[in-house]
């Protein structure tokens, strides 16, 4: 583990577009009372992603409406199997819009 | 502002900002077209009810380099409609530049000033400093009916003191001034900030 903190200090999105800019290979691990996460990063792409029972890009759509929580980051095991390969910058958006359409 | 020193670039944001249909999609459109494809990336567009977000990123060889790094733009569009304040947040994120894209109809005056001020608080919530933010203006849509003068638009929108050009972005017109006159502020401020 080398990064923890919660999601009241820098958001989802921040998160996960800082790791990716800088390429790392990693897994965020998210946790709140009732729920948890698991995303995995590599080569700016995320590879793997799950939330309350959601895989995929709809797991971070989920993962973003969370109002707080706490994360680690930590190293991808090695031989990793990737279940996708999508640009992150496409999911955030996509979840973003998501977010205003049900808020509106 | 982001450095990738394994590849020598530094990765420059301009994000286009404005109400609903005032021609911000028509500007990336044109620019991407009249780019060689192989300075650009995708052209990726992301579909919400009415509008589109679209993102591509490009090099751009005769702005120079930023202390020995070559730019990167990455040029963005917000969703419009009022209620995609989350998106516009999102997109606004780690913004280097923005253009304003201003309808110049008349019945659209109301919108772009509800999208300056929204602009505005967003920055304001980043932290940015209005003043010194490499923030360009681009009247658009001169060529259709019951449009405003522009010392009206002046009068209605606090844009004094940003550099602001007239487009017809439909066709072109204003499209590379604008966006030309948005990369040198942002490179002025990289330079600043390197």
């Amino acid at each position: 583990m080398f990064l923890q903190g919660s999601f009241n200090t820098i958001s989802v999105a921040a998160l996960i577009q800082t790791l990716c800019h800088e390429r790392r290979a990693v897994q965020i691990e998210a946790w709140r009372t009732d729920a948890s996460a698991h995303i995995c990063l590599s080569d700016g792409l995320v590879i793997a992603a799950t939330c309350e029972g959601t895989e995929g890009a709809d797991a971070i759509v989920k993962l973003m409406r969370w109002p707080n929580g706490l994360f680690r980051v930590g190293q991808l095991p090695e031989h990793f199997a990737p279940t996708m390969a999508a640009d992150p910058e496409s999911i955030l958006l996509e979840a973003a819009r998501q977010r205003d359409e049900f808020m509106a | 502002m982001f450095i990738n020193w394994a590849q020598g670039e530094i990765n420059l944001k301009i994000v286009y900002y404005g109400a609903g249909m005032s021609g911000k999609t028509t500007n990336l459109q044109f620019i991407y077209a009249r780019t060689p494809p192989k300075l650009r990336s995708q052209l990726i567009s992301l579909k919400t009810h009415q509008d589109r977000t679209l993102l591509f990123d490009f090099l751009q060889l005769e702005v120079g380099q930023v202390a020995n790094l070559k730019p990167k733009f990455k040029l963005y569009t917000v969703p419009g409609q009022v209620y995609y304040d989350t998106s516009r947040r999102l997109i606004l994120q780690g913004a280097d530049g923005i253009v304003f894209v201003v309808d110049s109809q008349i019945d659209r005056m109301d919108d772009n000033e509800q999208l300056w001020h929204s602009m505005e608080r967003h920055l304001v919530e980043m932290g940015q400093d209005l003043k010194n933010f490499p923030l360009v203006v681009q009247i658009n849509k001169r060529d259709v009916p019951n449009t405003l003068s522009i010392p009206e638009i002046r009068r209605r929108l606090p844009i004094k003191g940003y550099p602001t050009f007239e487009a017809v972005a439909i066709k072109g017109y204003g499209v590379f001034d604008t966006l030309k006159a948005s990369m040198s502020g942002v490179i002025a401020a990289a330079h600043q900030a390197v």
